[in-house]
Order: structure tokens, then sequence, then C-alpha cells
């Protein structure tokens, strides 16, 4: 009888083993029981027999993934402060370890060398970088320490030089390494693992470095239009009374760095005032107001509005001046 | 008195041991490549001590009649450890067959013949990760004093 019930226990725990998965392996410490069955007859009559129960325990792999998440270099200006890229760290080893971290910024094969800051987890687990809410990382103080499978996010921090133009790439490494040690894979750590067990050195040997980058990107340039108005009424004043021009100007300049490119100014001409036919002018050069080969026109591209196209405005550049003049009705 | 007690004792023990007929043992071994002064590869196997996901592990199962009759109907059976993944059978004696079970026990057929059934009802062909069991079955009686092993391999997840 005793022996059925173990037989049939025998029996229950290898049904487990095929319903059982662990993404990161089976986990340190677990003990793997082996025990064979026999059954013969002799001379008629039926026995059964057991093996000794062989053991092996799981030791504790050490092994982790590090990869960089940002979709693209991080768009940067040059002067920016405190930069962050996101790096996800997993644990794919069995066991819980910690890991140090390490950042470098001085690669070769990049345009400038980012100035290396420092390393922040993220704290709150919303995987952004919040400045002031995910904490400093201090290597040896605050070493992530992560569950078999378990992830984070951590950000590493640079400054761009104000040297920098725009288009350059600036490469930084972020390394994350066991704590319970790293070496030629395979190489047995004997009892630095979970809850004393053996560690075993993983595939990529206990620690990885993953490279993320920074292009410095112009700042949107922006374009400001000024716009002011000049009255000139038939009796020699400035009165807005029927008959009487005005003459805008539009001044339009460049802010920001950079360049901004087709720039394109339309304006309105006002209700109850009429235009005054051959006034529009860029910088003092007179356009025909047909829409035709030159860059403006009346009426033409936009129903009641001027519109002139001014092509590039470089900041620092010459600013560009649109006039034209209308007679109140 | 005393001494006619022990005198008892041992002969019926040994009428027990002549009874145990068939005794199994069962020895759980890796193998280890090493580079030698000469540059070769020599692989070694060890006691499966302590192992890490990945590795694979050689299930030795030695058999031995020690009785004075040849047993018959011999059928050696071992269940696929818990976290393992049978990889193959390494050793079979001369006239055993093999089979495999992917049902736990309930039925042992070939591989190739084997099915499972998933939680939507549907039917396919069983995979090694499905198997539950490695099973030989002697043709042959086993004589008073002959000896022999069965081994398969596993892979630890």
């Amino acid at each position: 009888m005793r022996l059925v019930s173990r037989l049939f226990l025998v029996a229950a725990f290898s049904l487990l083993a095929v319903t059982c998965a662990f993404a990161g392996g089976t986990p340190a410490g677990t003990d793997i029981t082996s025990q064979a069955t026999i059954n013969y007859t002799i001379t008629g009559t039926g026995h059964t027999g057991l093996s000794n129960v062989v053991t092996t325990s799981v030791a504790e792999v050490l092994d982790l993934s590090l990869v960089w998440q940002d979709a693209a270099a991080v768009a940067v200006q040059p002067g920016a402060v405190g930069q962050a890229l996101s790096f996800r760290l997993t644990n794919t080893g069995n066991g819980s370890d910690a890991f140090n971290l390490a950042g470098q910024s001085t690669l070769a094969g990049d345009d400038f060398d980012p100035i290396l800051r420092n390393i922040h987890l993220d704290t709150n687990g919303n995987g952004r970088f919040d400045p002031g809410i995910d904490e400093l990382y201090i290597p040896g103080g605050n070493d992530p320490v992560l569950a078999a499978d378990a992830f984070t996010l951590l950000f590493l921090l640079n400054d761009i030089p104000p040297s920098t133009t725009v288009n350059q790439l600036g490469a930084s490494t972020l390394s994350a390494a066991s704590n319970t040690g790293v070496g030629v894979p395979g190489t047995v750590i004997s009892g630095a693992g979970e809850n004393g067990l053996d560690a075993v050195v993983g595939a990529n040997g206990g620690r990885l470095d993953s490279q993320g980058s920074y292009r410095i990107m112009a700042l949107s340039a922006q374009v400001a239009i000024l716009k002011s108005a000049v009255v000139a009424d038939p009796f020699g004043g400035s009165q807005p009374v029927a008959g009487a021009t005005i003459t805008y100007q539009l001044s339009v300049i460049a802010t920001g760095t950079g360049t901004t490119n087709d720039v394109v100014v339309s304006d309105a001409i006002p209700l109850n005032t009429t235009y005054n036919p051959g006034t529009l002018m860029l910088n003092g050069t007179p356009f025909t107001d047909a829409l035709d080969g030159d860059s403006g026109d009346v009426g033409g591209t936009t129903t009641g509005a001027i519109t002139v196209d001014i092509g590039d405005v470089a900041v620092g550049g010459p600013g560009q001046t649109i006039t034209f003049t209308v007679t109140i009705d | 008195m005393k001494r006619a007690i022990t005198i008892t004792v041992c002969a019926l023990l040994l009428a027990g041991a002549a009874y145990a007929d068939v005794e199994l043992n069962t020895v759980a071994l890796t193998e280890i490549t090493t580079t030698n002064e000469a540059g070769q590869e020599v692989t070694n196997r060890v006691e499966a001590g302590k192992v890490v996901p990945g590795d694979e592990v050689i299930y030795t199962i030695t058999f031995a009649n020690h009785g004075t009759e040849p047993a018959a109907d011999v059928v050696i059976t071992n269940p696929i450890p818990e976290h393992m993944v049978f990889t193959k059978v390494e050793e079979s004696p001369r006239g055993a067959k093999v089979s495999i079970s992917a049902d736990g026990g309930s039925r042992y057929d070939a591989p190739r013949n084997l099915t499972v059934t998933d939680a939507k009802g549907q039917t396919r062909p069983a995979k090694a990760s499905d198997f539950t069991h490695v099973r030989w079955t002697f043709q042959n009686p086993l004589e008073p004093g002959a000896e022999g092993s069965v081994s398969f391999r596993a892979q630890l997840q």
C-alpha cells in the first residue's frame, strides 16, 4: 500500500513538470529529483522495485540584459544640462541579484563627448526621467536589486558641450554588472548566490554595456512679424477717414537658433479698404500684383489677402520688410 | 541465548536479500568539456550536484539481478524530472524497447504516435516538452547475475 502511494506521488510530480514554465529558467535553489521504477516477474509473481532518489540542485545563474530604450538619438541643444538617456535593465538570471552601474561618455566613433553627470533610478516606476523625484544612483548605496525576470528603467544623464553644432552625434554608455560576480561564463562562485547557493556566471559574463546617443538639433527657429500702420488723410493729416491711405509695414525677423525655411507671409486686406494696385513691395522692391513668376501677389494665392514668399529667414540675417497700401472706402 | 537470536536475525536477512532480486540505482551526471595541455577538447562526466538552466543531465539507471531466478517481463520506468525536458535516450540494452508517455504514464508508445490535447480540445502531436515518462520494456529475461544500464538525457528549463 505504501509503495502504491509513493508511485502515485512520482507520477503526480512528473505531471507538474510539463505544466510549469519559468521565463528566466528554473529558480535557483530548486531540487530536481529523479527515481526509477522496475517491474518484473519471478516464476510468475510480479515484483516492483524503486531506485534511490537522485537529487540535483539548481544553482543561481548570474545573467542580465541591458537595452537602450530611446527610439533614436535624443535631440538636444548645445549647452543643455542633465539630458537623460533611458535604459532597461533585466535580471535574466534565476535568482535575486543586485547590480552596480557606471557611465562612460568619452567614447570613440562619435562627433562629441557628452559630459557625464550621473545616473538616476526610475524611483516612481513611470518609465520617464522625473527630475527631483527619480533618485540619484550612488554606487554601492542603492544598487538596484532585481528578482529573477524583474526589470527596471535607468537614466544616464549628460550635459551637452556648448561648442557642439547642429547634427553632431555624441554617444554615452551605461554598464551594469552583477554584484554577486562577473567573469568567464560558467565560473562557479561558491556560496555567493541567494541563500548561500553556488552562483554560476551566465552567458554574458555577468556584466553588459549598452550605448545610447544624443544628436544636436536646431532649436526650432521662430519667426516674428511686427505690423505697423501709418495713416495719411487727404487733408494732410493722419485721420482714418474715407479716402485716407494706410501704409502697412510687416517686419519679419527670426528668433531662436538656426534658419526658418520657406516662410510665406499672408495678410488680409482690411474690410472697408481697397488695395492700391502696384504698392506691394519687399524691402522696397515692387512685385506685380498678379500670381506670376515673382514672389508676391494680391488676391491670387488667397482671396482678399496679400501673399509674399520670402523664403529662408536666418537668425541674425537681415530683416525682411513687406509694405503695401490701402485706401479707406 | 543472545548469540542464538543474532544468528536467527542474520538468517532472516539473508532470506530477505535472496528475495530482493533486482536492484536499481540511479545517478545524475553532466558533461564538462575542458581543453587539455595538447589543446584537445576533453569531455568528462561528473556527478550533477549543481546545474543551471540550459544544462543537460544524463540520468543513468543501473540494474542487477542479485537473485537466483531469472527476472521476466522487466520494465524500467523513469518519470522526466520536474523542470526538465527530455532530450533523448542515451543507452538501451539489446532487446529492450523504448517507449514514451506524454500523459503522465497512462499510455506509452513511440514518440511519433503520441498526441496531446490542449485546453481548447485541439489534439496535436506531442513534443519533447510534453513527455512525462520514459520506459524500457525488456524482451529477454534478466538472468541471475546479469547487470546493465539504461540512460536518458534531459535539459533543465
